[in-house]
């Protein structure tokens, strides 16, 4: 006898069997995204398929990641000078938007390739001996513009069991700041100090640390005490300086550096970021690459384009336009001020964290202009688009159900449901920094693109393995 | 008063639904008419004919709207349109909304994820057909057997989800299924049984219907009836629900004999199931229905014989009086009644000129419609002319009773037949159990004029010995 | 399908019935039902000096009563409403309502082969249920050696709560004979004799164990007898009532170990 029956359709059916004293659940069908019905059931019918994401998402859960050192960019990915790499799917700089082009001209001042801003955007316009090219396809991630330069230093993160290793700058902290296209000497003096005496001084201080920071620990942790890693970071930011604090006054260097450093991390709210967004980064690249996978592996905008990669897609980018936030707005900036969506931190989300985890940072609900409810009701929303939950990662609220994690192109196109994302708003005009903060969705037609995609590579497989 | 008729796009509900709405919203005080559903070609046909005349631009995917008010009285009472619109829009969301219960959480969107929250459910699936292998895929990745209801599935989509069952031992059934009995408990258009020793596998739910109520009749059990969908014993999907869902009814103690109910499969389909059944220790009684073969009622009687039960007279209630010449017009709500009563009406050698037999329930008739078993309409509308018509000799029909189908079918057919000039046979379909009540919808239908049978191959020779042919 | 919702204590609820609990209310006359016991998921009624149980939704299913869907079938005891119930045309009511039967379920034992059966039971000393009444212990015992008219007669009736411990047992070991199809016309004949000695409820499950039929996880302990599930469903059937589960099945090891020694015979 079954004791449940579930019912997708039409009501009559579920009311035939409550009719019988029988228990049913109905499910709340919607039709698909136009258009994409064939694509789902050949992708849904692809024998590849269920096996496939289990494996993605099975490689993406098991990894841990350490933070084994800290380097410039020329040593930890081999930047080279002319090469700056920059958040979101590949762009050129006429189609840039305002804090972007900033955070370019800020780098090639701050990389000696010219002397002033102005001559930095006719060189960068010239296109001469200067190349841009994505965080992402350096194995990196940046905030918002996320302009990386070879003498910028980085954090190394790895996974011990491959190997593998993500890098990520470290974070300049508020107001006016290079990464929301500031370019002003103070910004690049802060710069400039960062490469000259915290880079060095963190390093020493995590080659010094016996047990390498486990960051997908302290990540779990935060959850517990109301971060969620993408707009709060408060608490991993203190972990951060807990553990590493001893090592940087051990380190030798002098006091007052070290003073420096301390009350410079410490004032970050943020600082933590810039180890979250690698971190995750590192998990998601476990399981690019897996045939068949409509698992979705990064998310990422560069201020004009948002863009998604797959996993059953290689490195292809689908993309479509970045969307501008909806939220609260700081002092008296408005909907105007603000640039479409930028940065590789939708990466947190793709994780599972940020917006997927809003139920566990109430805090963060205000600021973006929620109420609690809303956070829960996102959190277990999303859980509809996802392929499963991270147990490592949990939401006490919810009785520790991991957050959702995998998200999933084929569940997008059958819900409609689009990933949350918690952002930071920049303005958009270069070096105005932060305007707000909110929520946002990547533009709903590059989940179809994908799955189009997706769906030709089913089909070129089962004709390749078709009887003649 | 002048029509109101307005295209909404962007708006989604199935063709039950929205007779519901209609009819709720047609109740009010002051509406003469209101017709809410899709804009099908059949649907359009019917608004026309209703005398409302629809924008060019209408498109299946549109959702038309057609109101017509009566008019003010002498006092200049009367409804306004945009009453009546507040109203078929706050119809419309209730009927969205899901019904409330003690969870805090949004209802699931999906099959995998009401799986997740009930795992190890059965699954039923009624979304359109193009989207019905994926919610089937959701079933049967979670381990779940999955019935579907829908039809207009590509059979090469049916082909990957059975081989993928197949390999795990589930069953799915359908599409197209209409009918299926689990374990005591009814799916889509079921009727209700008592648990027993017959365990059916039918490959038609009206045929898998008949065999029901007559072997209810004769005090035998059916614990399990699986429906396979009307396709499976074809070529191209080779019977592979059949055999998972004799593999069942073998493995299960209770029964003692499995029957299955379809039209001769494809040759080669056909040799591998013999083969598969003598591996079997239940032994698979095949009631195969098509020229030359027996009918269902003569099928369940030898099964009867088989299991050593005594064959009763099949129940007929009220009279008809005989005609001279004249067609036979068969209006029937079960497809698998009407290939039934062809068979026999063919095999009686009458005049392909001399009848015409309909399925309400094909295709043609429900785009976007409602099946006729739960809205009677468009039968009821073809029985006022059929019946007028002076060359209509008799009129031979069914009604299926049991869950899903409407509450009161007698309540609109008994009045459609009481005084008509020809007479009338009708096939009820249905258990002692079934909700609409067996007895009461015999008792009205009789009352009203008609001969009532409970078996549809009984009625349709009874029709035919009506008409005077042998 | 109509557009008025109609007030709620006119609505017939929908239950299902097992096949000899429905022909039971059939044939009962019309008249007021009263309450042998109630709980908030469960409500046994007299009905024509035999139980017939209602359980709400999620209440272990028993052989002898009708199954709802509601939240519950009592209103808690400190609100001083009592449960009203009359019988009127073969169909219940409850609080006014109509308990319609639309579909029925089977509560009989499904068949195994005795011969090829399960076998290892719990020995059978060691497996005895605890119960403060020694003699009833004491008996139970003597039975491990074979039930026979006597012992029968002795166990009912015998040991506390809503269905004696000593019918429990009997239970378990009538139905897994008709389980195995090994049919015990002494200890039958014996139970029907005795059966005034005990309440009205125990009285209709050992009638409904005679006729092989019994609570849900007593059927699905049967059930799953020599698979991988069986000490999982052993699990779940010790868990009903307070003791009505372990004296199902000690009543089943009994018969198990009856008919093992039988067919060794």
């Amino acid at each position: 006898m079954p004791q449940h029956v579930v019912s997708v359709g039409v009501d009559l059916l579920a009311q035939a069997v409550e009719d019988q004293a029988a228990a049913v659940s109905r499910v709340d069908w919607r039709p698909p995204m136009p258009g994409t019905e064939d694509d789902l059931a050949a992708v849904a019918l692809d024998p590849l398929h269920p096996d496939a994401d289990a494996l993605a998402l099975g490689r993406m859960l098991g990894v841990q990641a350490l933070l084994v050192d800290v380097l410039p960019a020329h040593e930890a990915i081999g930047l080279e000078r002319g090469e700056f790499l920059h958040a979101g799917p590949p762009i050129t700089w006429e189609r840039g938007s305002g804090p972007l082009r900033g955070a370019l001209m800020g780098a090639a001042v701050l990389e000696g390739l010219v002397d002033t801003p102005e001559e930095a955007a006719s060189l960068l316009e010239g296109g001469l001996h200067v190349h841009l090219e994505p965080c992402h396809h350096r194995r990196s991630v940046g905030p918002m513009a996320g302009v990386v330069t070879p003498s910028m230093w980085m954090f190394v993160l790895e996974d011990p069991s491959t190997g593998a290793r993500t890098h990520c700058t470290l974070n300049e902290g508020l107001g006016k700041v290079l990464r929301y296209g500031a370019y002003a000497p103070e910004v690049l003096e802060r710069l400039r100090w960062m490469g000259d005496v915290l880079g060095p001084l963190l390093q020493r201080a995590v080659r010094a640390t016996p047990d390498p920071l486990d960051v997908t620990a302290i990540l779990g942790q935060m959850l517990q005490m109301g971060d969620e890693a993408h707009n709060r970071n408060r608490a991993g930011t203190l972990m951060f300086l807990r553990d590493l604090a001893p090592a940087m006054v051990g380190s030798g260097a002098d006091a007052a550096d070290v003073a420096e450093a301390l009350r410079f991390v410490g004032g970050n709210d943020h600082f933590f970021l810039n180890l979250a967004m690698p971190a995750c980064k590192l998990a998601l690249d476990a399981a690019r690459g897996v045939p068949g996978s409509t698992m979705v592996v990064a998310m990422s905008r560069n201020g004009t384009d948002f863009g998604i990669q797959v996993s059953g897609t290689g490195d292809e980018w689908f993309t479509g336009p970045a969307q501008v936030a909806d939220g609260l707005y700081l002092g008296d900036y408005g909907p105007d001020d603000a640039n479409p969506d930028i940065g590789d931190s939708a990466i947190t989300e793709t994780a599972g964290l940020g917006g997927f985890a809003m139920a566990t940072a109430p805090a963060i609900v205000r600021f973006v202009g929620g109420s609690v409810p809303d956070a829960l009701a996102t959190t277990r929303r999303m859980g509809e688009i996802t392929l499963g939950e991270n147990p490592r990662w949990s939401v006490p609220v919810l009785e520790f159900a991991g957050v959702p994690t995998g998200i999933d192109v084929s569940s997008v196109c059958r819900t409609g449901i689009l990933p949350q994302i918690n952002t930071g708003m920049a303005g958009r005009v270069a070096g105005v920094g932060q305007v707000g903060a909110g929520l946002v969705t990547p533009p709903a037609e590059i989940f179809p693109q994908a799955l189009a995609r997706l769906a030709e590579l089913t089909r070129e497989r089962a004709g390749a393995t078709a009887p003649a | 008063m002048p029509d109101h008729v307005e295209l909404r796009s962007g708006t989604y509900a199935d063709s039950v639904t929205l007779l519901q709405v209609s009819r709720e919203v047609q109740q009010l005080p002051g509406v003469r008419t209101a017709q809410v559903a899709m804009a099908t070609p059949l649907n359009v046909e019917v608004l026309e004919r209703m005398g409302f005349t629809l924008p060019a631009e209408a498109t299946v995917n549109h959702l038309v709207v057609a109101l017509r008010l009566d008019d003010e009285d002498s006092d200049g009472d009367g409804i306004d349109v945009d009453t009546v619109r507040a109203e078929v829009d706050r119809v419309l969301d209730e009927s969205r909304r899901a019904p409330s219960g003690p969870t805090e959480e949004a209802p699931p969107r999906t099959t995998g994820t009401a799986l997740r929250r009930r795992p190890g459910a059965l699954v039923v699936v009624s979304v359109p057909g193009a989207s019905a292998a994926l919610e089937a895929m959701d079933a049967l990745q979670s381990g779940s057997d999955v019935m579907v209801f829908s039809d207009n599935v590509p059979v090469a989509q049916e082909v990957a989800l059975k081989r993928y069952a197949d390999g795990r031992g589930l069953l799915v059934m359908g599409p197209d299924c209409g009918t299926a009995v689990v374990d005591g408990l009814g799916l889509g258009f079921a009727n209700v049984v008592s648990p027993g020793p017959v365990g059916l596998v039918a490959a038609s739910g009206t045929g898998c219907q008949q065999v029901l109520a007559l072997l209810d009749h004769a005090g035998v059990g059916v614990t399990t009836a699986y429906g396979v969908g009307g396709r499976d014993l074809s070529a191209d999907v080779g019977g592979l629900a059949t055999r998972t869902a004799l593999a069942r009814l073998d493995a299960d103690p209770a029964v003692e004999l499995a029957v299955l109910i379809s039209k001769p499969p494809a040759e080669e389909v056909a040799r591998d199931l013999a083969a598969y059944t003598e591996t079997l220790g239940t032994p698979v009684h095949l009631a195969l229905l098509g020229a030359g073969r027996p009918d269902l009622t003569r099928a369940t009687e030898d099964l009867l014989r088989t299991l050593g039960r005594p064959v009763p007279t099949w129940p007929v209630s009220g009279t008809t009086r005989t005609v001279t010449g004249g067609r036979l017009h068969g209006l029937f709500v079960g497809g698998t009644m009407k290939q039934e009563a062809e068979v026999l009406v063919s095999a009686a050698g009458l005049d392909p000129l001399r009848y015409e037999l309909v399925d309400f329930g094909d295709d043609e008739y429900t785009t976007g419609r409602a099946h006729p078993m739960i809205d009677p309409s468009l039968r009821l509308e073809r029985l006022a002319d059929v019946a007028a018509d002076p060359d209509t000799g008799v009129l031979l029909l069914d009604v299926v009773l049991g869950h899903g189908a409407e509450a009161d079918p007698a309540a609109s057919l008994a009045p459609a037949i009481r005084d008509l000039r020809p007479p009338v046979v009708i096939t009820v379909v249905g258990t002692a159990r079934d909700p609409q009540g067996l007895q009461r919808q015999v008792a009205a239908l009789a009352d009203a004029g008609a001969e009532v049978h409970l078996s549809n191959a009984g009625a349709t020779r009874r029709a035919l010995e009506i008409l005077g042919v042998a | 399908m109509g557009s008025v919702t109609p007030r709620s204590d006119s609505v017939p609820i929908p239950v299902a019935a097992p096949a000899r609990v429905a022909d039971r209310l059939a044939a009962a006359p019309d008249g007021p039902v009263s309450v042998l016991h109630a709980c908030r998921d469960t409500l046994h009624l007299d009905v024509a000096g035999h139980a017939v149980g209602v359980l709400a939704a999620g209440a272990t299913g028993l052989p002898h009563a009708l199954r709802s869907r509601l939240p519950s079938v009592s209103e808690p005891e400190s609100s001083g409403v009592g449960v009203s119930a009359y019988l009127e045309s073969g169909t219940l009511h409850l609080r006014g309502r109509a308990l319609v039967i639309r579909r029925l379920v089977d509560v009989r034992a499904p068949r195994f082969d005795a011969a090829r059966g399960p076998r290892t039971s719990p020995v059978v000393d060691e497996g005895t249920p605890r119960s403060p009444d020694a003699g009833l212990v004491a008996l139970l015992r003597r039975l491990a050696h074979g039930v026979d008219s006597e012992g029968v007669a002795a166990l009912v009736g015998r040991g506390d709560g809503l269905t004696p411990l000593g019918d429990d047992v009997l239970c378990g070991w009538l139905v897994a004979h008709r389980a195995a199809g090994v049919p015990t016309p002494a200890v039958d004949a014996a139970v029907r004799r005795a059966l005034p000695r005990t309440t009205t409820l125990s009285a209709t499950l050992l009638e409904c164990a005679l006729a092989g039929e019994a609570a849900d996880p007593a059927l699905g302990y049967l059930r799953a007898l020599g698979s991988p599930r069986e000490s999982a469903a052993r699990s779940l059937l010790l868990e009903l009532g307070h003791s009505s589960g372990a004296g199902l099945a000690h009543g089943i090891d009994l018969a198990i170990a009856t008919m093992s020694r039988e067919v060794a015979a």
